[in-house]
């Protein structure tokens, strides 16, 4: 009888959320707090040249080696994190903001104007989108918010679709019309029901995309199209260190490791909170 | 005294390692019809889900047994499980259409489930749907039978189910709601048909409803469920017109009934 | 005694897929004021449709409505907002009218802010208004998730109270209730209706409820009214064909002797109990 009992409660499995939102949650936490302190964190200047001792391998005194103009490693990577991570985290905000707005717009009104804004962004989705993004980069002639900008415009169309199948899934609701009944303008309804109630899933999709972005944003750059050479930036010193991958890895590996590393904690961060707001 | 049909003898049930049904006992002899009422978190739904050994992984019987015919379904493993449902024990759901497959004919299915058990042909198995539609007058049984599920009402929906439940003759129908979500005169035909079924093959039915009227009309016994215990269990004309407990009582008082006088 | 509430002609179509489904088609009632009337149908039979378009939630094909001999169907904005004053709902599933993110005492309150009340003077009404349904003052705090169904349609009501209004529509309050929450819940939508003398149009495919709690019927089926009268006479004494089936298909009568030739056509099958 004992046993049985031990067997029929081994079936119920525990919860592990919290622990994961603490774990991962305070993952990202840190990667942002070390981008947003990275002056007063790196070791040595990260622009400084000093040809003497260029191409160090990791050692006691550089951790992660020396690049081919003797600028530290350590130093160029954290302070390419506030780039790379500031760029990404401003562009999710954005698009989700823009994207967010059409799909409320779209959803809460319906009528010729959803179908207008839904074509249009139909006509972004039917581009290729590194493609468009690469051509809109070139044409803006580089830089990290050019680069952004040029995200921006592939990404907002996924954020307005989401925005807007959630609206409508929540416009029929009856707490929706009971605030009709309240007497509850449109700006009101919005603000008070709308947005409160669609949040979760969008909120979701942005912390998920900020890995995504991190790498798009590096991509760009080290196709020349993102930051400019002396900006430390992850994707750039990836570029300007890859004739030396047999001879120097570090230089390549450095930031290469930090990109896998960020994308891979926002990524688990991510999931944990779909896991809290979305629990289906 | 004949073997019980379905025996459960002073079973708890936990979800989450929470007891959601405390101590029930009960017993059903062949052909009876039990209906178990009460209120929503009574626990009632649980118990016959513990009973076709459907609880899921959240979800154990933690202490007593159930026994069909003598055999523990609680402790039975998934193969034994899954002979015994269907030709032992059918079931009905509250919403048909939801548990069925809904990209499929309905007699696709209908002959993917019997062939589980038999080795039928798809005739076979057609001819013996039309039979059950023709016990419930229905006609249209060809028509029916290659509908897919969202085509059908939910009250035709709901009689595909008894027919699908029915089809391969168990002693046992488990039918939880199965007219909760049904306009007023469909649920009178949808119970008249179990009814029928009962009369015909001798099943023994457990209802499962919040619905007091329809246990009255259907029951030869009631079993009483609040918060997990069983509260009050006897002959139907006992519990309706001599409820013991306070509970029963109140219960059935708050049924409001139409006047004819 | 005049007519609150005088419904013309109404017609709703709706298109599903291009394929048109006429909910309403050509649905006329009158209600005195301070009565209860019920309309009764079952599902797809435009009762909750007719009840949307007296509410502006949902726009007519054609017809009028008339509130206190006034057309209210092409009201907007403020004068929109002064008629939630006069009708409210209160719905069929309490949990879902509240929203989910704001407690219930917001929800009370939204309209009396809307309609520009003082947070202070607001409140105060509140928790009177949560008296009067019976509930706590604490449940004010409380989030739609956190409480009973029956609790959560009772601060639905005390929502639908709070302007003082007229006319108050009950789109199947009770349906989605235990029976012993339904119980309570009538009784207080009885004593309140009393007390406030408001006028209630109880939409409900329940008979019982019906009979018991109205003074008048109307009976619906595909879209159209097809009996309409006292509600005791109407279920006693259907003259309709389809009225007739709709009260014999109720169980739990007050005497059970008609049941068994309905149901059976006289024959009872062995060992049922009843025969």
């Amino acid at each position: 009888m004992e046993e049985k009992i031990t067997v029929r409660a081994q079936k119920i499995v525990k919860n592990r959320t919290k622990f994961k939102m603490i774990v991962f949650g305070g993952l990202a936490v840190l990667v942002i707090l070390i981008a947003s302190l990275a002056p007063y964190l790196t070791p040595y200047d990260p622009y400084e040249q000093n040809l003497s001792i260029a191409l160090q391998p990791p050692g006691a005194s550089h951790l992660l080696g020396t690049d081919r103009y003797g600028r530290d490693m350590l130093s160029r990577v954290i302070i390419g994190s506030q780039t790379t991570i500031f760029s990404a985290l401003l562009l999710v905000t954005v698009i989700t903001c823009v994207g967010g707005a059409v799909g409320i717009i779209c959803g809460y009104y319906g009528g010729k104007l959803d179908s207008f804004l839904m074509r249009v962004s139909d006509i972004f989705l039917a581009f290729p989108g590194m493609v468009f993004a690469i051509a809109v980069a070139s044409v803006m002639n580089g830089g990290v918010m050019n680069a952004a900008v040029a995200l921006a415009c592939i990404s907002w169309p996924k954020y307005a679709r989401i925005t807007r199948s959630q609206v409508m899934m929540i416009k029929h609701m009856p707490y929706m019309e009971a605030a009709k009944l309240s007497g509850s303008g449109t700006f009101k309804m919005i603000g008070k029901h709308v947005v409160p109630n669609i949040a979760g899933p969008v909120v979701v999709t942005a912390v998920l995309d900020i890995g995504t972005m991190i790498m798009e944003i590096a991509g760009l750059s080290f196709l020349g199209l993102g930051a400019a050479p002396p900006t430390a930036e992850w994707g750039s010193m990836m570029s300007s260190g890859r004739s030396m991958l047999q001879t120097s890895p570090w230089v390549i590996l450095a930031p290469g490791c930090a990109i896998f590393l960020t994308v891979v904690i926002f990524n688990l961060a991510g999931d944990t909170v779909r896991d809290v707001l979305d629990p289906r | 005294m004949s073997e019980l049909l379905l025996d459960i003898q002073h079973v708890e049930v936990c979800y989450n390692s929470s007891p959601v049904v405390h101590d029930v006992s009960l017993q059903m002899e062949p052909g009876e019809i039990l209906g178990i009422v009460g209120e929503s978190g009574s626990g009632k739904s649980t118990l016959i889900r513990a009973a076709m050994g459907l609880l899921g992984d959240n979800g154990a019987v933690t202490k007593g047994d159930i026994y069909y015919k003598g055999h523990s379904v609680v402790d039975a493993d998934g193969h034994a499980l899954r002979k015994m449902r269907g030709p032992a024990m059918g079931m009905i759901f509250q919403n048909t259409e939801a548990a069925l497959c809904p990209i499929r004919r309905i007699e696709d299915q209908l002959y993917e489930s019997v062939s589980q058990h038999e080795r039928v042909t798809r005739k076979e198995v057609q001819e013996r749907a039309l039979e059950l539609f023709a016990h419930m007058r229905l006609s249209d049984g060809r028509r029916i039978l290659s509908s897919y599920p969202f085509e059908l009402s939910g009250g035709m929906n709901q009689r595909v189910g008894i027919m699908m439940a029915m089809i391969l003759k168990p002693d046992l129908l488990f039918a939880d709601e199965p007219t909760s979500a049904l306009d007023v005169t469909v649920q009178a035909q949808v119970v008249k048909e179990m009814m029928k079924m009962r009369e015909l093959y001798g099943t023994g039915i457990v209802i499962v409803t919040h619905n007091i009227a329809v246990v009255e009309y259907m029951a030869d016994k009631i079993a009483v469920m609040h918060q997990g215990n069983l509260v009050e269990y006897g002959r139907k004309e006992e519990i309706i017109s001599h409820p013991q407990e306070a509970y029963t009582k109140k219960l059935i008082g708050a049924v409001m009934r139409i006047n004819r006088g | 005694m005049e007519n609150i509430l005088e419904v013309k002609e109404l017609k709703k179509t709706f298109y599903k897929n291009k394929v048109p489904f006429e909910a309403v088609r050509g649905v006329s009632f009158q209600m005195k004021k301070g009565q209860c009337m019920g309309m009764v149908g079952e599902s797809g039979c435009g009762k909750s449709t007719t009840a949307k378009i007296i509410t502006h939630l949902t726009v007519p094909d054609e017809g009028s409505v008339l509130l206190n001999g006034k057309e209210i169907l092409f009201l907007k904005g403020k004068a929109l907002r002064r008629l939630y004053g006069e009708v409210q709902m209160v719905f069929q599933t309490p949990q879902d009218s509240f929203d989910p993110r704001r407690t219930l005492g917001d929800g009370i309150m939204e309209g009396m802010r809307n309609r520009g009340m003082k947070k202070k003077k607001a409140k105060e009404r509140m928790y009177e208004l949560l008296d009067m349904v019976e509930l706590d003052g604490g449940f004010a705090s409380r989030y739609p998730h956190e409480v009973s169904g029956g609790q959560c349609q009772r601060a639905a009501i005390a929502r639908a109270l709070a302007p003082n209004p007229q006319l108050i529509i009950c789109d199947e309050a009770t349906s989605a209730l235990d029976v012993t929450v339904q119980a309570q819940i009538v009784e207080l939508l009885k004593k309140l209706q009393k007390e406030q003398g408001l006028s209630l149009l109880l939409i409900s495919h329940d008979l019982a409820l019906v009979q018991y709690l109205c003074d008048h019927v109307a009976v619906m089926y595909k879209g159209s009214v097809v009996e309409q009268g006292a509600a005791d006479e109407v279920i006693r004494n259907p003259k309709e064909t389809y009225t007739q089936m709709l009260v014999d298909s109720v169980f739990g009568w007050e005497s059970h002797d008609r049941r068994q030739t309905f149901i059976y056509g006289g024959v009872c099958p062995a060992g049922c109990g009843t025969a």
